[in-house]
This record gives structure tokens, C-alpha cells and sequence, in this order.
């Protein structure tokens, strides 16, 4: 605990008491200011810790925007100018401009965005600011997804079967095909679900290659592309790190991932059924070596595909804050925002692994502005009346507010509800309650869809993996609207449609007495 | 504050049911002619109407008023009788109805009809709207779907002082008093019909079948020898592009109903009259019961108090003189919340009945209230006795107070309207804002009997004179012509066929009808009333 | 005639049934025997046919939202006479925005493969030195724009056109 701060002279230290008791003290950076280089939800909950922790925040937002939860809940505002928003919000030059002109002395990057650029954790630093996050080498490791599979297959961990087409494109092929099907071609450079392709036959092989190897150049710019073992039917899970300047590693337990649409997640929940202690003990720890041998530092997460035989292989890690860390907040009873932020400033983990235990079950659920009825497509729109869930043990990470106009500028989630229960049959009903209650109206969203999924008898059950959504299309559809309901929506539209009140109002007596008559 | 009519009628009683299955009878007969002027058309002008894309003319009324609300219609059953029928509901449509919230006059061409061309009897029914119009400051819309005159009955439609010209002269004063009107042009407006939508206000054309013009395409190359297509000549592009004789140009009947409707909503809705009101409410006793009240016979005495009670407001009535002259019952009522000063009949009319009636309508006067007249009447009493008592000149008040009236007047003839009660109970006349008859009525100077017994004792008497006498066979032949043309000309569907009214309605929908009048009736102002020179 | 609603994709007739009291709703054709109560900030509970319906409603232009037993659902107003307008003015022309005057092109604000809703800006002309947004007629996808800033373009030519269906939509 933070019991005093004294600026030094020089101003970029301070010494800082850690422990009131001991009297201990250490020179760590100081920091007073915070830059948010994000918006929405994550912005929000980043602010949220910094104000707990007596620091600063400046946020950043496009001029079109206007006002959002995100500009609302920052002590200062930073107004970006560029082409289209989502450019500005990936414009690294004018953020750290303004980020120097606002003297501050710390930048988070949240998810996604800049996040997982090591150019921009790099300037960051060398305008002599703090970077809340790992070191841009590790960032560039860990972001191009072959590297980073030869590094943790070099370092002995287990990684899928794969091959990488830029080591002999001749062979590509031939060396794939040797790997058996079925088989996933990805981009080296991607993510978020992008330039996937899932392989079953010999004779599909050169067009996917094609296929992949052309998306890869159009959405990464980078047209490496690699082909690995497809598990069907894995398990997603990935383990929370943290890890500070000096070499202390701890793990935060794992997180289950697996309910998914389109390749990104939209259900997360933490304990893992998959997992019984020996598989989980041996997963996290092997998580903790991954990161202990990219001399990793700050918060970071290692994604495993776990195959149906018990077996795990190394996926990705993500060098950043995840959309999902709250349901690890939640059982762990831990802020990891606020870790990062002590570790960046150079504090040391004070807690030992055993300290780390986690009570109960968290489940996250993703609210996206989508269309589940035609491919889960972006949705876009005003949100003229936006309810959230009031209960115990419910957070609500929103970024949207009642008036906000999602645009089809930004990635299309707008909240997510996180979920605590002593058991994870409470933290499903209690999901289930709370997505009922809550309520987004004026743009669709998955809403109602995460509550069949979160509802649905296999997921009660824990069958859950990265088919979830296919296998159940059938009962995870909307059930057909009774004619009855139909009836009851469309008079409570009327009633509530000014146009129609107006003109049935502007009837005159005695002629509405009267009615429908003719003599 | 009133008390209730008690009724003593007796709903098990045999006359009552004996009535009731007459009335019913008759009901039912009414209501059959009365489809057959809705929706008998021949099968070869339907044909035509749909190959052109039109709405049957009830459809366009039906798209055109707001939904769910009433339609008042007038005249319904006007030429069944003339030009061998054919000319159904005079070949036209008018009513009172709500368009966007606007109390409004609605005049429809029927196209299904020899090309919706004009009878005589097509031009007194909408000269007879527009009177209503003007009478009661309301707006109108033209659903113009017209031929022009049918040519050969020209005499008899076009030269008069309230034949065609009227319609026109009508719509200029409506324009004058600042009353709205619009025209929809469906199909051709042809020759004077092309002046409706040139003297309205608002003008909607539909494109490929809408027409204006003076003289039509045949017209055209008959005086100049120019050849010239319809369109051309006077279609939606050129009037609303060009002459600017119509203002907005649509693509279909239906937009231009939608149109039209988007326009009426666009009219100031002007201060109506007040009167005293009151929350409206059913009559106690149910209206169905008059089917049991009204006799099988005209010559059957009934008590109009009966009737009153199944029309007026929760029954109450405030009756007025109840112990003089009591052949005429008068008193105060609601009728869907609008209070009114009620006159009808308990037989013929004495000297007290008629200075009672001249009393109350002085009254409702200076009250403000609107008079509503029941007639079942046959006349004023006749003999030596009544004359010695001035009969003539009590008449004479009622009439004039009647007729100098500036309330509000509504007539429902009921079961008979005979000789001079008929001026005093406000008959067609007398400008009653509207009148309406039950299908049992009847109405003459007087009864088919005494008319054929009255010619039976002139020529009885021509013949004494010469010393002569009549055989009963000759007796017989003078009387059956009489009868028999008596008989038809004394019906109400004679009567409507010719507007002596604004239609027969069935007894059940009276209240309905009157609600809807007096409501038209309060957009205009109620003047002071002053009298002329009363003979007392 | 009555007023159109819309409601996932299908358009439905909604008649007022003038009461004694109030005012109840005939529904396709069949008359909704239904009772409110206004909660306030948005909440309602609706019967309908002896069900009881808590519902939250809120309204933006012709679009009527509510939330119901966990789902959400637009409801659009249909102004009949637009409707009418549009059908008659329709066929192959109606993806197409077309200009209403001759002008040049100010500023383009979507580009082909962008999804805009009923109302959006696509692109702002100039005529007669007076700036007219040109917007979306409905919700879609820009197929493509035929036009570039500082472009000219007669009156009647196609500035943009929206993708047709939701089969265009999928192959972008």
C-alpha cells in the first residue's frame, strides 16, 4: 500500500514508502499522469483504477466522436484529428505529441489499438515516459506469430505440428500436407480471427494457401503465412501472467475461452471444467516458463488450445491487458490493472504464487452491436436507451452510454457483464438474470443470443470448445416470435409511435365515440 | 338533472313483437336496396375501373378517412327510382366524415356509372352537398371521376337556378367563407366538371388517367379539327408542369388518397360554436327497441316519448309543459353530449300544441340550443271550431318561429309527414341542416284515402251541380289512379329518391346521425334570432 | 386504412379501435384486447390478451424499440404515403442516388463497402452555392460511389449506389 509519495527534485522519481509498518522505502518512477491511449470500456476501467490510485488520467478521442463514457470519466481530454477515427486512435505521432504537450508520465495502451506495437512501447520511452506494458522487444517477439512459436518450440515447450511456407514456399505444400489434416492456415502477422483458413483435404490445399496468403497481404500487410495441426474441437484456454522488472513471474490461473463466433471470443469463464488440478498446475507453470524465458514483464496472457485427449499446445501470447481480465479480477479478488501499473512503475510483486487463490466462478459475457441472425455482422446505430444490470455480483463494463452512436469506425463491442458466483451454476443463472435485464435499444445486439448460449444445457453441463456455436446453431437461433407477442410488440409500438398517437388523438368527438360506423 | 323516461312498453307484449317483425321487414328491405345502390355495377364498367387501375369509388372514401371512424353518408338510395334505376345512389357519393382529424364534406364521382356522367338528380344531390357545406361551414373533398352532363337530360340538369351552374356558384361562396376545398382527379373532368378541381383550393392529379379539360379530345376535333390526345390535352403533367390548373401530380389513386390526406392535414381546424354538452352516454333504453315501438299501421297512434327514450342520453328528459297542449311534446335532452330542444308528435296540432311549440323553440332561441324535430304528423286540426279559434293564426306562429329559428335545426321524419304539420315540424323547406327519414315514413300534402275521397266529392259535386251522380264504378276509377300514385310518391324511398331528404337511415343508427350533425352543425356560428311580424 | 408497422422484416396493419374508453388497436385485422401501465423512464407493463408483458420502450425518428423478456426489437413507423412514393418511383433505380440538381461534389463521406444506415450522409453537393447532403434511403451497404470531390454531375445522375441485397452484403 501507498502511504506516501515525495517528488524529487529531478521530478521523474519519487521515493515512495511501501510498506507504512516497515518503513521501507524504494525509488521507483513517478507517476501522476496517466495517458489512455484507448477508448470505450477498457478506457473506462483503466481511469477507474487510476482514480483509486490518486493518478491523473488523460484520454484521447477522435474530433467526430463527441461525448462517450470514455471522455466523460478522464480529468483531461485530448482531441485527435485524422482522416477517419480509427486511424487517429492508431496515429502513434500525434498521441505521444499530445501525451508530451499534457506532461504526462505514463502511457497504457488498453487492447487492441497500439497495444501490441513495439515502436509505439518503444517512443514511448524514449520520450522518457513510462510504457504500462512489456518491453517492445518481447512485444515484437510474441507479435509475430511464427518467432514466437520457434522461440517457445526452441525454449522446449510444446507447440502444434506446424510449418511456415517462407522457410521453403517449394515445399509449403508438401510440408503441410505432411503435418495431416485437417489444418489451419494463418497469417504470421494476424490476429483477431483474420486470414484463417481451415483446411480438410489435399485437394483444397493450394487454393487455401492462395487464399490466405492473399488476405494475409491485405489485412496485415505481410503476406507470411504458416500452416499448423487443426484440433477439433479444442479447448481455448490461456493463463494470466504478471511479471515484474526484476524477474518475478507469477501466474493469475487460467481463463477458458472457448465459447467463440467468427474466431473471437464471446463467452469467457475462469475456473476452466477442462482443468482438474494436475492439468491446471502443469498448464499455469508452463505458462510461467514461457514468460520467464521471453524475460517477459507487465501483464500478459499465453493462449493454449487444449485437444479433447488432454493434451495442450502453445497458441499465441498476447503481450497486453486482455478484453476478458475481469473474470481473473473476479475469483482472484486482484485489480491487474493496478499491478500493471506498480509494475511499470518499478515496483516489485511482493506476493508469493501460493497468496494467488481464487474463490468461486467468474463468467464474462461480451455484448457486441451484431446481427446473430446474419453472420454475427456489425451492427450499426444510436443507442436511444441503454439499461445495465444493477445486482451483487455483476460488473458491468460498459463504454456506451444512452446517446452513443456506434459507428462502424471501431470494433463493435460495447460492454461486457461479468459475473460472480460461489459456484458456477450461480454465476450461469445469475448471467442469465442479468443479460435478461439489461437492455440496449437502437442498435441489435448479441444480447439475447449470450443468454441461450450461457441458458443452453451443454454449456450447463461445461461441453464447451471452439465449436460450441456451430453445433448448437439450431437451439442458439432466436425462437420465432408467437403471434400473440408480435401483436403485443406492434400495439406497444403504436402506442408509443408519436406520428400514430397524433393522428388517432386528432380524431374529434363525437366522431371517435362513434367509431367505426356508417349508417 | 333530468330525470329519465320511464317506458311503458311492454317488450313481451304480442304488438311488440308484432312490430318489431314488420320493422324488421322493412329494415331488411331497406338495407337491400341499399347494397344493390352500393355494389351493383355492371360487370363491363368493374371490368374497366380495374383495367385502369382504379378504386372502386367506396374504396376510395374508405382509404381516404381516418380508420376506425365513422361515415355519415347522405342520400344513399337518391335516383333509386328515376332513369329505371340505373343511376345508383345518383351516380355519387357524398357524406360527412374525419380526414386526418378534420371534420370534413366528402363528394364522390362514380365512375362505374355511364363513366360517372351527371343525371339531374347527380346535380341536386351535390348541389345539395355544397349547400351543406356552406350551411355548416365545412371543408370539402372532391373525388372527381366524371363524364360531365349526361347529354341527353341536358333540360333538365343544366339551365336552372339550382341545376349545374349552382355547384359552381356554390364552391366559389364556400371558397369565399374561407371553406377549404380539395380535389382528387382520379379519372376525367370533363367540360363544367373541369371547374371543380379549378375552383378548389388544392388539386391532386393522377398521372396517366386524371384529366382536366374544358372540351374533351372528341369535343376538340369537333369545333377546331385539332387532334389531340387525352393526356396531351390535359393531363397530370401539363396541369401541374404547365397550367397550372393542378398542383401536385401523383402516380396512383392510392398515393393520391395518401396526398390528399397529408394536405387536409394541413388545415387550421377553426373554433367550433359552442353549446351546452355533456359527457355522452348510451340511451338507458336500448335503440333496437324502436322496431317495437313503431306501428305496423300509419295510422296506429304511438307515444313519441318512447322514441325519445331510445335516442336521446341515458333516456333523460326534461319535458317542458308536460300538461299543455299535449298533442306536441317538447323538452330538453342530450344527443351524444350536445344539448338540444326536442319537438315531436302525439297526434295532430291543436291551437295550445302550437303556441307550446312556438313557446319552446323561442326558448332554445335565446338558449342556444338546437331544435330536433320527430315528425309523425298529419296536420293541423280542421273544423269550424278550430277556425273560429285562429287555428290558421297559432299555426302561423309556430311556422314563423320555426322558420326564423337560427339554432341548429334537425328533422327526422318518423312515421308521417302530412300537410301544413309538415312546415311546422321543419320540413325539407324550411333549411333544417339536415333531414333524415325511417324507411316507414311517409310524406305527402295528404293521406292517398282523403286525397281520393277529396277528388271523389269535387266531382260528386260538379256533377250534382248538373244533376248527375256517380256510379261506384266510376267512383272506383277516379280513386285507383289516386291511390295507386299516391302510394308511390308518399314513400320514403320516393321521397329520398328525389332529396326530399338526405336519406332514409334505419331507426337504430338516428342518434349516430344526429350526433354527427349537430357536430357539423357547431362550424358555424349561431346568429341572433329575431322574428318577423307575428300575428297574435 | 391503417397505419403500417414493420417488425423483422414483415409489415403489418395497425388500426386505432375507438372506445368508450381509450382507445384499443385493431392488428392485422384482429382487435388486441390490450391494457398498459406507464412505469416511468421508459417502463411499461403491457397486457395483451391476458398476457402480461413488462416491457422497456424507448423511440429515435420512425424506430420503435423494446425490450422484451430479453430480447430487443425495432419496430418501424411506415409513413404510407413515402412507401408509396418510393414503390411507384422503384424498380431498378432504387438503389441508386440520384442527383437532384446539377452540381460538384464537396465532400464524399462513405466509401463502397460501407455500411450506412436510413439517413446517413454519403456525400455533400453543391449547387447554386447552397450545400445539400445527399443521405441514405435505407439501411445497406454503398456498393459504390460514381463521383469524386470537386467532381461535376448533371441533374438525374447516379452519385452512389447501395448494394441491393443481403447477398452483396455477405460476398464483401
Amino acid at each position: 500500500m501507498i502511504m506516501f509519495a515525495k517528488r524529487d527534485q529531478e521530478a521523474a522519481f519519487a521515493t515512495i514508502i511501501l510498506d507504512g509498518l516497515s518503513g521501507q522505502t524504494r525509488r521507483v518512477r513517478l507517476m501522476e499522469k496517466v495517458l489512455i491511449a484507448n477508448r470505450g470500456e477498457i478506457a473506462v476501467r483503466i481511469a477507474k483504477t487510476l482514480r483509486g490510485m490518486d493518478m491523473k488520467s488523460v484520454g484521447i478521442a477522435h474530433e467526430y466522436e463527441g461525448e462517450t463514457p470514455a471522455t466523460r470519466c478522464v480529468d483531461e481530454l485530448i482531441v485527435l484529428r485524422g482522416d477517419s477515427p480509427i486511424a487517429a486512435y492508431l496515429d502513434a505521432k500525434q498521441i505521444l505529441e499530445g501525451a508530451r504537450e499534457r506532461d504526462v508520465d505514463a502511457i497504457h495502451p488498453g487492447y487492441g489499438f497500439l497495444s501490441e506495437n513495439p515502436n509505439f512501447a518503444r517512443s514511448t520511452r524514449e520520450l522518457g515516459m513510462t510504457y504500462i506494458g512489456p518491453s517492445p522487444e518481447v512485444i515484437e517477439l510474441m507479435g509475430d506469430k511464427i518467432l514466437a512459436r520457434e522461440f517457445v518450440s526452441k525454449e522446449g515447450f510444446r507447440i502444434s505440428p506446424s510449418e511456415e511456407e517462407e522457410e521453403d514456399p517449394l515445399s509449403f505444400k508438401e510440408r503441410s500436407e505432411a503435418i495431416g489434416f485437417p489444418l489451419l492456415l494463418k497469417a504470421a502477422a494476424g490476429g483477431g480471427g483474420k486470414g484463417m483458413h481451415i483446411v480438410r483435404s489435399a485437394k483444397d490445399l493450394v487454393g487455401a494457401i492462395e487464399l490466405a496468403k492473399g488476405e494475409a497481404e491485405r489485412y496485415f500487410g505481410d503476406g507470411r503465412i504458416y500452416a499448423e495441426r487443426y484440433i477439433e474441437n479444442p479447448r481455448h484456454i490461456e493463463v494470466q501472467v504478471m511479471a515484474d522488472k526484476a524477474g518475478n513471474c507469477l501466474h493469475f490461473f487460467e481463463r477458458e475461452c472457448s465459447i467463440q463466433r467468427r474466431f473471437q471470443k464471446i463467452v469467457e469463464e475462469s475456473p476452466s471444467l477442462a482443468l482438474d488440478k494436475k492439468l491446471r498446475r502443469k498448464i499455469c507453470s508452463e505458462a510461467v516458463g514461457i514468460a520467464i524465458a521471453a524475460k517477459y514483464e507487465n501483464a500478459g496472457t499465453i493462449e493454449f488450445i487444449l485437444a479433447p485427449d488432454g493434451e495442450f499446445y502453445f497458441l499465441e501470447m498476447n503481450t497486453r491487458l486482455q478484453v476478458e481480465h475481469p473474470v481473473t479480477e473476479m475469483i482472484t479478488g486482484r485489480d491487474l490493472v493496478e499491478l500493471q501499473i506498480r509494475i511499470a512503475r518499478g515496483e516489485e510483486l511482493s506476493i508469493a504464487q501460493e497468496e494467488i487463490k481464487t474463490k468461486g466462478h467468474a463468467i464474462e459475457c461480451r455484448v457486441y452491436a451484431e446481427d446473430v441472425e446474419h453472420d454475427f455482422s456489425p451492427c450499426i446505430g444510436r443507442l436511444v436507451d441503454v439499461r445495465e444490470p444493477v445486482a451483487e455480483f455483476v460488473r458491468f463494463d460498459s463504454g456506451v452510454a444512452k446517446g452513443s452512436d456506434v459507428s462502424a469506425d471501431f470494433d463493435p463491442m460495447l460492454a461486457k457483464l461479468i459475473v460472480y458466483g460461489e459456484t458456477r451454476e450461480e454465476a450461469i443463472s445469475r448471467s442469465v438474470e442479468s443479460l435478461k435485464q439489461t437492455s440496449f435499444l437502437g442498435v441489435n445486439t448479441n444480447l439475447a443470443y449470450l443468454s441461450r448460449i450461457v441458458a443452453h444445457p451443454a454449456f450447463v453441463k461445461g461441453e464447451t470448445d471452439t465449436g460450441f456455436v456451430a453445433r448448437h446453431k439450431l437451439d442458439l437461433a432466436p425462437k420465432e416470435l408467437s403471434t400473440k407477442k408480435r401483436r403485443m410488440l406492434l400495439a406497444a409500438a403504436a402506442l408509443s409511435n408519436r406520428d400514430f398517437r397524433e393522428r388517432v388523438e386528432a380524431v374529434p368527438e363525437p366522431y371517435a365515440s362513434i367509431g367505426d360506423w356508417s349508417n | 338533472m333530468m330525470r329519465r323516461i320511464r317506458s311503458q312498453v311492454d317488450v313481451r307484449s304480442e304488438t311488440f313483437q308484432r312490430y318489431r317483425t314488420a320493422n324488421r321487414a322493412r329494415i331488411s328491405e331497406f338495407r337491400r336496396r341499399q347494397e344493390q345502390a352500393r355494389f351493383e355495377r355492371p360487370e363491363r364498367d368493374m371490368e374497366r375501373l380495374s383495367r385502369h387501375g382504379k378504386l372502386f369509388v367506396r374504396e376510395r372514401i374508405e382509404r381516404l378517412i381516418d380508420p376506425g371512424t365513422p361515415f355519415l353518408e347522405f342520400s344513399s338510395l337518391a335516383a333509386n327510382t328515376e332513369y329505371g334505376g340505373e343511376s345508383k345512389s345518383a351516380s355519387s357519393i357524398t357524406g360527412i366524415g374525419i380526414v386526418s382529424g378534420r371534420e370534413v364534406i366528402v363528394r364522390a364521382d362514380d365512375p362505374t356509372i355511364k363513366g360517372g356522367a351527371w343525371y339531374p338528380l347527380t346535380i341536386k344531390k351535390i348541389v345539395r352537398c355544397l349547400e351543406i357545406a356552406i350551411e355548416n361551414e365545412l371543408p370539402v373533398i372532391h373525388l372527381c371521376d366524371s363524364a360531365g352532363g349526361f347529354l341527353p337530360l341536358q333540360a333538365e340538369l343544366f339551365p336552372d337556378k339550382y341545376l349545374a351552374g349552382r355547384i359552381f356558384r356554390n364552391q366559389s361562396i364556400l371558397s369565399k367563407m374561407g371553406c377549404k376545398q380539395l380535389s382528387l382527379v382520379f379519372g376525367h373532368c370533363t367540360a363544367g366538371g373541369a371547374y371543380i378541381p379549378s375552383l378548389s383550393d388544392y388539386a391532386v392529379i393522377v398521372r396517366g388517367t386524371g384529366g382536366i379539360f374544358l372540351g374533351g379530345p372528341p369535343l376538340v376535333k369537333a369545333a377546331t379539327g385539332e387532334v389531340v390526345d387525352a393526356d396531351t390535352l390535359g393531363g397530370a403533367d401539363v396541369h401541374t408542369q404547365i397550367s397550372g390548373t393542378a398542383d401536385y401530380a401523383v402516380d396512383s389513386e392510392v398515393e393520391a388518397l395518401l396526398l390528399g390526406r397529408e394536405i387536409v392535414g394541413q388545415w387550421t381546424r377553426g373554433e367550433k360554436t359552442q353549446i351546452e354538452t355533456r359527457q355522452p352516454e348510451e340511451p338507458f333504453y336500448d335503440s333496437s327497441e324502436l322496431y317495437g315501438i313503431i306501428p305496423d299501421d300509419i295510422k296506429t297512434q304511438f307515444d313519441i316519448r318512447e322514441v325519445v327514450a331510445r335516442i336521446v342520453d341515458g333516456s333523460y328528459f326534461h319535458e317542458y309543459q308536460p300538461d299543455y297542449g299535449t298533442t306536441l311534446v317538447a323538452g330538453f335532452a342530450h344527443i351524444w353530449g350536445f344539448k338540444v330542444g326536442l319537438l315531436g308528435n302525439n297526434g295532430v296540432l291543436f291551437n295550445d300544441s302550437s303556441l307550446k311549440a312556438a313557446h319552446f323553440m323561442e326558448l332554445c332561441n335565446q338558449n342556444r340550443t338546437p331544435l330536433v324535430f320527430l315528425q309523425n304528423i298529419t296536420g293541423f286540426m280542421v273544423g269550424a271550431d278550430y277556425e273560429a279559434r285562429g287555428i290558421c293564426k297559432d299555426g302561423a306562429k309556430m311556422i314563423m318561429v320555426q322558420s326564423c329559428s337560427e339554432v341548429p335545426k334537425f328533422t327526422v321524419m318518423i312515421n308521417g309527414s302530412f300537410g301544413a304539420g309538415n312546415y311546422g315540424m321543419c320540413g325539407r323547406a324550411f333549411d333544417g341542416r339536415f333531414v333524415f327519414s325511417w324507411p316507414n315514413h311517409q310524406i305527402g300534402i295528404m293521406g292517398a284515402e282523403q286525397a281520393a275521397s277529396t277528388l271523389v266529392d269535387v266531382k260528386v259535386r260538379q256533377l250534382e251541380r248538373a244533376g248527375q251522380e256517380l256510379t261506384d264504378q266510376e267512383v272506383e276509377d277516379i280513386k285507383r289512379p289516386i291511390l295507386e300514385s299516391y302510394e308511390k310518391e308518399l314513400s320514403a324511398y320516393y321521397a329520398t329518391s328525389h332529396l326530399w331528404d338526405d336519406g332514409i337511415i334505419d331507426p337504430v343508427d338516428t342518434r349516430n346521425a344526429l350526433g354527427i350533425s349537430l357536430s357539423a352543425s357547431l362550424n358555424a356560428p349561431i346568429n341572433e334570432t329575431t322574428y318577423g311580424v307575428l300575428r297574435l | 386504412m391503417g397505419y403500417l408497422f414493420e417488425l423483422l422484416g414483415e409489415q403489418s396493419v395497425i388500426e386505432p379501435v375507438y372506445q368508450e374508453e381509450g382507445i384499443g388497436l385493431r392488428v392485422d385485422g384482429r382487435i388486441t384486447d390490450l391494457d398498459f401501465k406507464d412505469l416511468g423512464g421508459g417502463e411499461f407493463i403491457f397486457e395483451v390478451e391476458g398476457d402480461i408483458y413488462p416491457v422497456r420502450i424507448a423511440t429515435s425518428g420512425d424506430s420503435v424499440f423494446i425490450h422484451s423478456e430479453g430480447e430487443s426489437y425495432e419496430i418501424l413507423a411506415i409513413n404510407s404515403l413515402e412507401k408509396v412514393v418510393e414503390e411507384a418511383r422503384g424498380g431498378s433505380s432504387s438503389d441508386s442516388l440520384i442527383a437532384p440538381m446539377p452540381g460538384v461534389v464537396i465532400r464524399v463521406e462513405k466509401k463502397a463497402g460501407d455500411l450506412v444506415k436510413r439517413g446517413e450522409t454519403i456525400l455533400v453537393i453543391e449547387s447554386m452555392k447552397l450545400q445539400t447532403v445527399v443521405t441514405s434511403f435505407r439501411d445497406g451497404l454503398v456498393r459504390s460511389i460514381l463521383v469524386e470531390e470537386g467532381g461535376g454531375f448533371e441533374k438525374g445522375s447516379v452519385l452512389a449506389v447501395l448494394a441491393s441485397d443481403e447477398i452483396e452484403e455477405d460476398q464483401l
